[in-house]
């Protein structure tokens, strides 16, 4: 089979500019939405994904599908956990765990928008061997156990009130010395660490909301599951036992969710659209130029050459809006944006996220819409007779 | 009338183009009538909210409970006239992915306090006397298919039943309500029953009752500044500080923590529209080069340069605005099935005639915009020119 030569449709579109531009920009707009939308949820889904770790261990209470939800009891529980032998233990032989709490406490933001719910935790000496090198104290330093001190993560520090370094703040009735700021990539990263003890009589929580410890040695990260079998049976501690990383997968769930539907949903309305566009556009190129396939036809290529010359067309279109569509979007990436994590109800501060394969689906979305679009007036200007064609005016 | 006749033959000349600029313009106006109305969905669920109804929790947090021993106290406040105590639930009905709202309260307070909950006066007496009992919403009634008499089973997250079984309630009312921002999407049971457990469980030995909040009813006629400042003060030293707001100020919360989301489709809903002008104008500008020898013919014969010209630009007016009336009216019919797609989310979906209204205003506008370009054009076409050209 002869083909078309690639000039043919590259320069139609250069002489048929007006409309080509205009569906590539149809289609780039709806592929920008597109892109928009699923780097809020890469994003998000990151931000969760960097949290977790596969050797750490994260004990909730049974049924509990957030540390929201979760009780354990000081120390008649954690007594008896932090003795499991798949706990590591330091050069002392003390395990390396902490039991510490949760809770979502109003903060005023700096914006004068009112007041929001930011996560505060309290946590025992082991919480900052467990996380180790990943937590680090910027400005600052640690709060002192068994004092009224905290650390604020440093995206809060500008988002919420009273959260630099000297600052107080009031949990329930007791003032709370801002000592230090730190980091954390994960989650961790936008949240309020004190003393546990301090922090849930301050709030007056009978309560502790996890058991959080480094996997010993000995043990690999993949037997994890069967040990929570066990573990969920147990007569005096039933536990929930997970992996920290799939403690935090598990949390992406329902905010991940919302974003997929809404991508999908508008993806399809706006990607249908600019499929119409697009037939619109090759249509009336066809129509123009139904005198030139006349002579393309005589010349003797065939109706195959012919459909996918306009077909070609029509992907470049495609192409060109997806492009578009990708430079819209990446001005996006690293904007910084808050939202309520839906499975603990608090703030979560995080930023858009735009990738590699981001951007690859979001120009292969591109690229499928303008060929759904040029098909139909591709197989339409395939079916020309050429006596026809020449013969219309 | 000759005019008119012109338009409505333009339209069928073509009819493969003007069904596709009518499809565009429906399906656009469709995207817009479900963003515009997640936004006044939200908004609706703060306006509607009553005014003297005190939402009483603890300063802390949300989740940070208050003691269930305030309701005493709460109830001596000068200007209180009824006070319930809400404990919201949690758990898990099948799959934890079937949310919706269930909460225990105290449904005899709670019927007094909100007549916008609607339930057959049999039924309420029925439930009223069950320890057990139930009520689920109609829109619960929808989804899971629940009837009078059901038995429903939920797995506890926050409370778990003695030796982990789950929690079975007994449906013995179906409530309706008059007020589309009161969610048809809970399930509502007696606080005494889930005391009644929580203190069997010995996890809790030895730990006084808490609530999520109290709802309080304040008396007809009594300032709600004045008794929501006396229920602060009265808790201002602990041992729990208690905040009281007005129902709006508290829904105000809960949509603030959309976050961002309001102005994240707004600015999807522009790109909608942007992308919908420029496939209006590239079908009309397309139409107009087609009609340029027509319109050389219709000047040659003494029509006004303006006739010529707004023949396009009825046809776009009428394409878009038709299409578009189409699609935000069709947003509005499927109103009922997004609320079940959104489940949990947006249990007071609603679109509302202001948004039909406006749709249909936007489609005309940008039926005028899309065709106002190539009409102009061809109202500056000389006919000598356009006559002269032979293809």
């Amino acid at each position: 089979v002869r083909l078309v030569p690639l000039r043919y449709p590259f320069r139609s579109l250069a002489v048929r500019w007006s409309p080509s531009v205009f569906s590539a920009l149809g289609i780039g707009l709806t592929v920008a939405v597109l892109g928009g939308v699923l780097s809020l949820r890469e994003g998000f889904r990151s931000l969760l994904a960097e949290t977790g770790r596969e050797d750490v261990l994260v004990y909730l209470r049974p049924g509990a599908q957030s540390e929201g939800e979760s009780i354990v009891r000081y120390p008649t529980d954690s007594a008896i956990l932090v003795t499991r032998p798949e706990i590591a233990k330091d050069a002392t032989g003390a395990p390396i765990a902490a039991c510490e709490s949760y809770l979502g406490i109003n903060l005023q933001k700096t914006d004068g928008s009112g007041t929001t719910i930011v996560p505060v935790r309290g946590v025992e000496p082991m919480s900052f061997v467990i996380q180790g090198d990943r937590l680090r104290v910027v400005e600052g330093r640690k709060p002192t156990f068994g004092a009224d001190e905290v650390i604020v993560g440093v995206p809060l520090s500008r988002r919420i009130r009273d959260c630099r370094v000297g600052d107080t703040l009031l949990f329930n009735v007791t003032p709370f010395q801002v000592v230090g700021l730190f980091t954390h990539e994960g989650s961790y990263g936008s949240e309020i660490w004190g003393d546990v003890v301090r922090i849930t009589g301050a709030t007056q929580r009978p309560f502790r909301q996890r058991l959080v410890a480094l996997l010993a040695d000995d043990h690999d990260p993949s037997r994890i599951a069967a040990i929570a079998d066990e573990i969920e049976d147990d007569a005096r501690t039933p536990m929930k036992l997970q992996s920290e990383k799939a403690y935090y997968a598990a949390q992406t769930t329902t905010l991940g969710d919302v974003l997929m539907a809404l991508a999908t949903i508008l993806t399809t309305l706006m990607g249908t659209a600019a499929v119409l566009g697009a037939v619109n556009t090759m249509l009336a190129a066809v129509g123009a130029r139904t005198r030139e396939v006349g002579v393309l036809v005589s010349l003797g290529y065939r109706g195959f050459s012919v459909f996918l010359s306009f077909l070609i067309e029509a992907g470049v279109i495609g192409l060109a809006g997806g492009v578009l569509g990708c430079l819209i979007v990446l001005p996006l990436n690293g904007l910084q944006t808050g939202t309520t994590n839906w499975n603990t109800f608090t703030e979560v501060a995080f930023a858009f996220r735009v990738t590699p394969p981001l951007l690859a689906k979001s120009v292969g979305v591109a690229v499928l819409l303008g060929l759904l679009g040029g098909a139909v007036p591709a197989w339409r200007a395939s079916r020309l007779v050429p006596t026809a064609a020449l013969r219309r005016l | 009338v000759t005019l008119a006749r012109l338009v409505v033959r333009n339209l069928t000349r073509h009819p493969v183009r003007s069904f596709l600029v009518f499809a565009f313009a429906a399906l656009s106006l469709f995207v817009f009538g479900f963003l515009r109305s997640v936004v006044t969905s939200l908004d609706e669920a703060v306006r509607s909210a009553s005014s003297d109804r005190l939402v009483v929790s603890s300063a802390v947090g949300l989740f940070a409970e208050l003691p269930a021993s305030y309701r005493e106290p709460l109830l001596e406040v000068d200007g209180v006239e009824s006070v319930a105590r809400w404990s919201w639930f949690g758990g898990t009905y099948r799959d934890p992915k079937n949310f919706f709202p269930r909460m225990a309260v105290d449904l005899d307070v709670f019927f007094g306090q909100y007549p916008e909950v609607v339930v057959p006066e049999a039924q309420r007496r029925a439930l009223l006397e069950e320890r057990r009992g139930c009520m689920v919403g109609t829109g619960l009634v929808d989804k899971f298919g629940f009837a009078v008499g059901d038995t429903v089973s939920l797995e506890g997250t926050l409370y778990r039943h003695p030796r982990g079984l789950p929690w079975d309630f007994l449906v013995r009312a179906v409530y309706g309500t008059t007020n589309p921002a009161f969610q048809d999407k809970g399930l509502w049971f007696h606080w005494p029953y889930l005391q009644e457990v929580r203190s069997a469980d010995p996890t809790y030995a030895g730990v006084p009752a808490t609530v999520t909040l109290f709802m309080v009813k304040v008396a007809r006629g009594r300032s709600i500044a004045a008794v929501s400042e006396a229920i602060e003060a009265r808790w201002a030293a602990g041992p729990v500080r208690a905040h009281a707001q007005t129902e709006a100020a508290f829904r105000a919360e809960r949509v603030a923590a959309f976050g961002n989301v309001p102005a994240l489709l707004a600015w999807i809903g522009g790109a909608v529209f942007l992308a919908m002008l420029f496939s209006v104008v590239n079908a009309m500008s397309m139409a107009a080069r087609e009609r340029a020898k027509e319109v050389g013919v219709l000047k040659a014969l003494g029509f006004r340069d303006g006739t010529a010209a707004r023949l396009v630009l009825w046809e776009s007016i009428l394409v878009v605005g038709s299409g578009g009336l189409l699609g935000v009216v069709l947003s509005w019919a499927t109103a009922d099935s997004w609320k079940v797609v959104f489940a949990g989310a947006l249990p007071n979906y609603f679109v509302t005639g202001a948004t039909v209204a406006l749709g249909a205003a936007i489609a005309v506008a940008i039926g005028f915009l899309g065709g106002v370009v190539p009409a102009a054009r061809l109202a500056r076409l000389a006919p000598v020119v356009v006559l002269r050209e032979d293809a």
